[in-house]
């Protein structure tokens, strides 16, 4: 039997932008219902379990692929989406972005959106990360940039009394995250939204020009549930949202085209002391360079050894206490928008394994040559850091003993597919908004183009790959898309949260760490 | 036999092969029936028996002959209990990948994966599996699944000296250095 909701608006995703947009809702008064495919995970249900994290947090338990099983694509699969994987690191828009969206009709006003940022990083408490919650590694790296005259950065992140676990990416069990399921959900809950977890919607049903229903499962009992609204957003990421606009046959011209993502690897060094990395937070420092960001990234064991280049992994099984000599850093760079989300053809041969879209997505020249040149420098920085020797991420092991051995980079990643270990956690675009009616999937409003009551606000709105860590501007866009999709203007500042509660607590006014 | 000539040969068997397929069919399903039936008693969520035979052959070929600290079993149940753990197709592919490279060495007049030779595994893995955009990378993705319960084995992550943190007292100091940072 089929089981019916009813609300005045359906909110499907509870990620960064369905999480931000159901609080702008629930504020304005409006009732509101989100549909959450993954479970409503409290901190208190986490344990320091890395296949159960995986295997209950992350879409298909973290081993999504691209189409040609090239690249994993990390996305969360929880009530909060992928921020409750991430490691809240936060960025603004470049600039450079923000002219290049407008050129193509996406406008964000210069001054809306950073007041937007504003209060978004009030909600979330970001701050730079102190000094004491760095692991171990972040010291040979700031060492090693010193050393070449470079400039280590060190990230701001959303968080509160954050005891520097290192465990980020498996979902925070001390509750200190400032995802979205600490903040704008149960904000949102408490002003009366409805979160309806376990849940995932199959279809959109259309009937002249408006969204009448949508067509979801029940995935506990596997029963049908069809929720009928007034208004529609979808805000599943940018591989779900576009799925279900092919599914549903709308605009199946153009949905899922122009996706992008910010793709990257691991590069790994070993130090002749230990290290133990994993005592602090995995993300500390970071530099900027031509075409590509050098992140500091390193994970707990299962994960690091997941994560790494092939033949590190090996060398790590037959000495496992080298885990502690090793760390890792990332190099993440932007793809044009060349990417496409598709649904295999064959889905309906094989529907428990294919049945599903997929990222049809390949490094481009421009990202791997970026990334090549990046991890150039990255070898040499490690090395100025007093690194013994670094393993280029290629999927035998080369070791970089010397400067001079860097230049080998060129030849051993001239084949994108030597890359090991490459992915991306930041998948963008696939429901564009643009001014162009035969070429974008939304109107500048985030309309669905030809129909009036349903609106995309995730990641997949973007052109193109905002080229940082995009967790940040997709909670700005969706603060300020509320213009269009709640009807009015979003609030000048956002007084509650957990950040909020502790500022004024301690009557302090800023991020209080 | 150079290998092209053995893939060649191979695909020319599976065309003369083919008016045989009809009654092959029906074969491979009770197989596949039984391959059922055996993981319910061999207590397996996800894994049939002959998959956990391909990802131990695997791990021997991959990482080292020798077991990991925790032995097989641990191994093998930790693939089974991620899996079992996992919603969505990706399950339905991984097990795919894993028969598949099962199978994937008669394509090449060779034997099932795990009942090659160590040292044709290593082969086969090298220069077969991992050849970036070769017809038979794709089942290289298999190897996470070995990784995975390779360091998922307990008694490996303690040897690595990885541990799990801030518990008991050190998380109740870094709490309280905590307080003290957020009221400067």
């Amino acid at each position: 039997m089929t089981r019916e909701l009813r609300s005045r608006f359906a909110v499907v995703g509870s990620g960064a932008g369905g999480a931000v947009t159901a609080y702008l809702l629930a504020r304005a008064g409006e009732p509101v219902v989100v549909l959450e495919r993954g479970a409503w995970v409290r901190p208190a249900d986490l344990r320091p379990d890395e296949p159960h994290a995986l295997a209950t947090l992350y879409q298909d338990g973290g081993a999504q692929l691209t189409r040609d099983l090239s690249m994993t694509v990390l996305q969360g699969r929880c009530v909060g989406g992928s921020t409750v994987v991430s490691n809240v690191v936060c960025f603004r828009m470049p600039e450079a972005v923000r002219r290049r969206f407008a050129a193509g009709g996406f406008e964000l006003p210069a001054a809306d959106l950073a007041a937007a940022y504003d209060v978004v990083e009030s909600v979330l408490n970001v701050h730079e990360i102190p000094a004491d919650r760095l692991n171990p590694a972040a010291e040979r790296l700031e060492a090693g940039l010193r050393a070449l005259g470079l400039e280590a950065r060190r990230f701001r992140h959303a968080s509160l009394d954050c005891v520097g676990c290192g465990e980020c990416n498996l979902g925070c069990r001390f509750g200190a995250k400032l995802d979205a399921s600490r903040t704008w959900i149960p904000m949102a809950v408490r002003r009366g939204a409805v979160v309806v977890p376990g849940v995932a919607v199959n279809r959109v049903e259309v009937e002249r020009g408006r969204v009448v229903a949508l067509h979801a499962t029940d995935l506990a009992k596997g029963t049908p549930v069809r929720v009928v609204a007034d208004r529609y957003v979808l805000a599943g990421g940018a591989i779900a949202t576009p799925e279900l606009l092919l599914r549903s046959g709308i605009l199946a011209d153009r949905a899922g085209t122009r996706a992008s993502m910010n793709a990257g690897a691991m590069m790994v060094a070993e130090f002749p002391a230990p290290l133990d990395a994993f005592r602090g937070l995995q993300m500390g420092v970071y530099h900027e360079t031509d075409g590509a960001t050098i992140e500091q990234d390193h994970n707990p064991y299962l994960s690091f050894c997941l994560t790494q280049p092939v033949g590190v992994d090996r060398l790590a099984a037959a000495r496992p206490d080298l885990y502690r000599h090793l760390t890792s850093v990332g190099v993440l760079a932007p793809t044009p928008p060349e990417g496409r989300v598709r649904l295999p053809r064959l889905r309906a041969l094989l529907p428990r394994a294919l049945d599903r879209a997929v990222l049809d997505a390949r490094l481009p020249e421009v990202t791997r040559a970026a990334m090549v040149k990046a991890y150039a420098l990255l070898a040499r920085i490690y090395l100025a850091g007093g690194a013994t020797r670094v393993f280029a991420p290629t999927h035998e092991v080369h070791e970089l003993r010397r400067p001079d051995d860097v230049g080998r980079l060129d030849a051993l990643l001239a084949d994108p597919r030597a890359i090991s270990g490459l992915g991306t956690a930041h998948p963008q675009g696939g429901s564009p908004i643009g001014d162009d009616d035969r070429r974008d999937v939304l109107t500048p409003e985030f309309r669905v183009r030809g129909l009036d009551n349903c609106f995309v606000v995730d990641a997949s709105v973007f052109p193109a790959s905002v080229e940082v860590n995009p967790l940040l501007s997709v909670m700005a866009v969706a603060y300020l898309a509320s213009r269009h999709v709640v009807g009015r203007a979003p609030p000048a500042a956002i007084e509650e949260g957990p950040a909020h509660d502790r500022r004024r607590a301690l009557g302090l006014g800023a991020a209080v760490g | 036999m150079p290998e092209r000539l053995r893939t060649a040969v191979a695909f020319a068997l599976l065309a003369l092969s083919l008016p045989l397929w009809p009654v092959a069919l029906p074969a491979t399903a009770l197989w596949a029936r039984r391959e059922r039936r055996r993981r319910r008693s061999s207590g397996y969520a996800v894994l049939w028996p002959s998959m956990a035979r391909t990802l131990v052959a695997h791990a021997e070929a991959w990482i080292g002959s020798a077991p990991p600290p925790s032995g097989w079993g641990v191994y093998v149940r930790n693939v089974d209990r991620y899996l079992s753990l996992v919603r969505g197709p990706s399950v339905g592919l991984q097990v795919a990948l894993l028969v598949a490279m099962e199978y994937a060495p008669l394509l090449t007049l060779r034997g099932r994966f795990s009942r090659l030779p160590l040292g044709t595994r290593r082969h086969l893995l090298a220069r077969r599996y991992l050849v970036p955009g070769g017809l038979l990378s794709p089942l290289a993705w298999s190897r996470q699944l070995v990784r995975l319960g390779w360091h998922a084995d307990p008694e490996t992550r303690r040897r690595s000296g990885h541990a799990f943190r801030p518990e008991g007292r050190e998380r109740r100091t870094l709490r309280a250095r905590t307080a003290t940072v957020a009221v400067a």
